[in-house]
């Protein structure tokens, strides 16, 4: 035997030693797909990234999360079993794919877009109990309470309570307090100005510009993926009448941070509260 | 007996010439009906301001208003009426103009694949990184007008290859269309990183940007009417045939051509700046049609009207429903258009 085959040899064997306990490990997850950023980013956090053989094309965070040509709203049952996965984290039940992947055996997380932030810690728990890193998700969950609470202290205390727009795009699209951003917002004391549009609680209320105008926000939140900026939104007639403009206060936020419910979501509320100090 | 044949004579010319002449109570009616429209889509809005004060500043007199409120006035309600008004007169003289000229009564922007190749050519220029000042239209109006030609040609081309009877073109129609809008959703998934954007622009929607799109389309609007209206014995002519029409002193052939590419322009530009609004080149024309008279000089000019009225009207309820949120106006044209024409369709199957 010859040092090539000797290595060989021994790379088997203790590839088998290596992977025999764990597949001994009936209950945890060892092969997860996530098709939510969200919940890739929860992954990561949580100490279960090794474990995440693939993730959907929006999932772009962390850096290290194995990006593959799979789609979260048009997923295809065959690409996704190519990966092998013993587990795939969904939002959207699409296409009839968890029954599919059910049918093949694999083990399917549904969690569909969280409203709230106890949504947001229940599916970090959850996470955490699929992967076997409970502790971790604990602890996650502990520090973004902390975190959260930390940030919030820092929220100046109004008679008035400040008037926020949320702009999703160029048509007006807002988040009204039925959505997992509107209840951060809500948290902060912010009056969210989408809610009387949103009497379906839609949580994605369009609103009318004669509206948004009219009631004079002193907060507006704009993201960096809508395709214009906050010079953008001063040149429109009329807007840089309003309050937020006069007190400078358009924020442009990162989207993905401000569409995700993970634990970046505190990043978020640091940079909002930094913003509204008087 | 002299005298009898005689009057029989001038009750036939007066006859005929009524049945080209704009019957003048209707249109009348029909203009009162947009001016209507348009003031009632002035005062009602999402946001509130007095009626009264509206009024005494459109008249230029001291209303006491905020500056918010004049400019909402100013720059964001009165450029979406007008908007409404151009979309829906634009949309409905195209129908009218490509129902005349395939001597088809379904035939519209969106059955002839003039909208989908529109809206197709509007994508492409937006998500390929055109500079937007490559002609001096711009860039996306030019691109849409080209697919709405290439749309029109395409159904064209495919209905003549299937025969020359009125299902066949709608067939080819219909095939252009599916095809066009499929690789229009394509490149949007592919390339816009929101689907709630994609949605919006299939289902049709009104927003303005100030006087933006109103400044965009007038131009586009003024040159295709002008052409169809100029046109409208034309079109008239056609409707007898090619043979008939080249003896009263008709050129068909080149008519056919001005009258496509005119509609395709007002296709083109309404649709870039609303997206899909459905129903409006179709209903309209056979409104005009059904109640008023079957001349193209009659269809023209009031089609024209009426499909400003139509979409104003559409868009006041848009606005106002939900207010202070929207709905998108594609919804309210199908949703009032289409029971709206089974109804007239009802009652005028003598006519028929």
């Amino acid at each position: 035997m010859n040092l090539k085959h000797h290595i060989w040899y021994s790379l088997c064997i203790s590839f088998t030693i290596m992977t025999m306990p764990v597949s001994s490990w009936a209950d945890i997850a060892q092969r997860i797909i996530s098709l939510s950023p969200s919940a890739t980013e929860i992954l990561f956090a949580i100490g279960a990234g090794k474990q995440v053989v693939a993730v959907d094309n929006h999932s772009n965070y962390p850096p290290q999360a194995p990006v593959m040509k799979l789609s979260a709203y048009q997923p295809s049952l065959e690409a996704i079993v190519s990966y092998k996965p013993d587990t795939v984290v969904i939002t959207f039940d699409v296409i009839g794919i968890k029954a599919g992947l059910q049918t093949m055996g694999v083990n399917v997380v549904h969690h569909t877009a969280a409203t709230s932030l106890d949504d947001m810690y229940r599916q970090i728990a959850e996470l955490g109990a699929v992967s076997g890193h409970q502790a971790e998700a604990a602890q996650l969950s502990e520090q973004i309470r902390t975190d959260l609470a930390q940030a919030m202290e820092q929220i100046p205390i109004l008679d008035d309570p400040l008037r926020i727009y949320h702009e999703l795009d160029a048509a007006y699209y807002s988040v009204s307090s039925a959505s997992f951003l509107g209840q951060i917002y809500q948290q902060m004391g912010l009056i969210n100005i989408a809610d009387a549009a949103d009497r379906h609680n839609s949580g994605y209320p369009q609103l009318s510009v004669e509206y948004i105008l009219q009631i004079n926000p002193q907060l507006i939140v704009i993201t960096d993926q809508s395709g214009y900026n906050r010079a953008d939104v001063l040149r429109r007639p009329g807007w840089q009448f309003l309050d937020a403009s006069r007190q400078g206060r358009i924020i442009q936020v990162n989207a993905d941070i401000a569409s995700r419910w993970g634990p970046r979501i505190v990043e978020f509320v640091r940079l909002i509260v930094a913003n509204i100090q008087p | 007996m002299a005298s009898i044949t005689k009057s029989s004579a001038d009750s036939i010319q007066h006859a005929t010439s009524q049945a080209f002449r704009l019957p003048r109570f209707a249109t009348l009616l029909i203009a009162a009906l947009l001016l209507g429209c348009g003031l009632a889509s002035m005062l009602l809005g999402a946001a509130q301001i007095p009626s009264i004060a509206i009024i005494a500043e459109l008249l230029h007199i001291d209303s006491g208003l905020t500056k918010t409120e004049v400019t909402i006035i100013w720059q964001w309600r009165l450029p979406r009426v007008l908007l409404g008004m151009l979309v829906g007169a634009s949309l409905a003289l195209a129908g009218a103009a490509y129902q005349g000229v395939f001597r088809n009564p379904l035939a519209d922007p969106f059955l002839l694949g003039a909208a989908a190749g529109a809206g197709l050519g509007a994508t492409l220029a937006i998500v390929s990184d055109i500079p937007q000042d490559v002609t001096p239209l711009g860039t996306v109006p030019v691109v849409a007008f080209i697919g709405a030609l290439v749309g029109v040609s395409l159904s064209a081309a495919l209905g003549r290859a299937a025969g020359r009877s009125t299902a066949a073109l709608l067939l080819a129609g219909v095939a252009t269309a599916a095809f066009l809008t499929a690789c229009q959703t394509f490149l949007m998934h592919h390339y816009m990183t929101s689907i709630q954007a994609v949605y919006s622009w299939i289902i049709g929607r009104l927003v303005t940007s100030g006087w933006n799109e109103v400044n965009f389309i007038t131009p586009y609007f003024v040159v295709g009417f002008g052409i169809i209206l100029l046109h409208r014995r034309e079109l008239d002519l056609l409707r007898l045939g090619d043979d008939e029409a080249v003896s009263l002193g008709g050129h068909p052939r080149r008519s056919r051509l001005i009258l496509i590419l005119a509609a395709s322009l007002l296709t083109a530009s309404a649709v870039s700046v609303s997206g899909l609004i459905a129903f409006v080149g179709i209903v309209v024309p056979h409104l005009i049609r059904l109640t008023l008279g079957s001349s193209y000089r009659i269809i023209v000019p009031l089609s024209a009207i009426a499909g400003g009225a139509f979409l104003c009207l559409a868009d006041l309820l848009a606005r106002n429903i939900l207010a202070p949120a929207e709905l998108p106006i594609g919804v309210i044209t199908a949703f009032v258009g289409a029971p709206f024409f089974a109804l007239i369709l009802r009652l005028s199957r003598q006519l028929l």
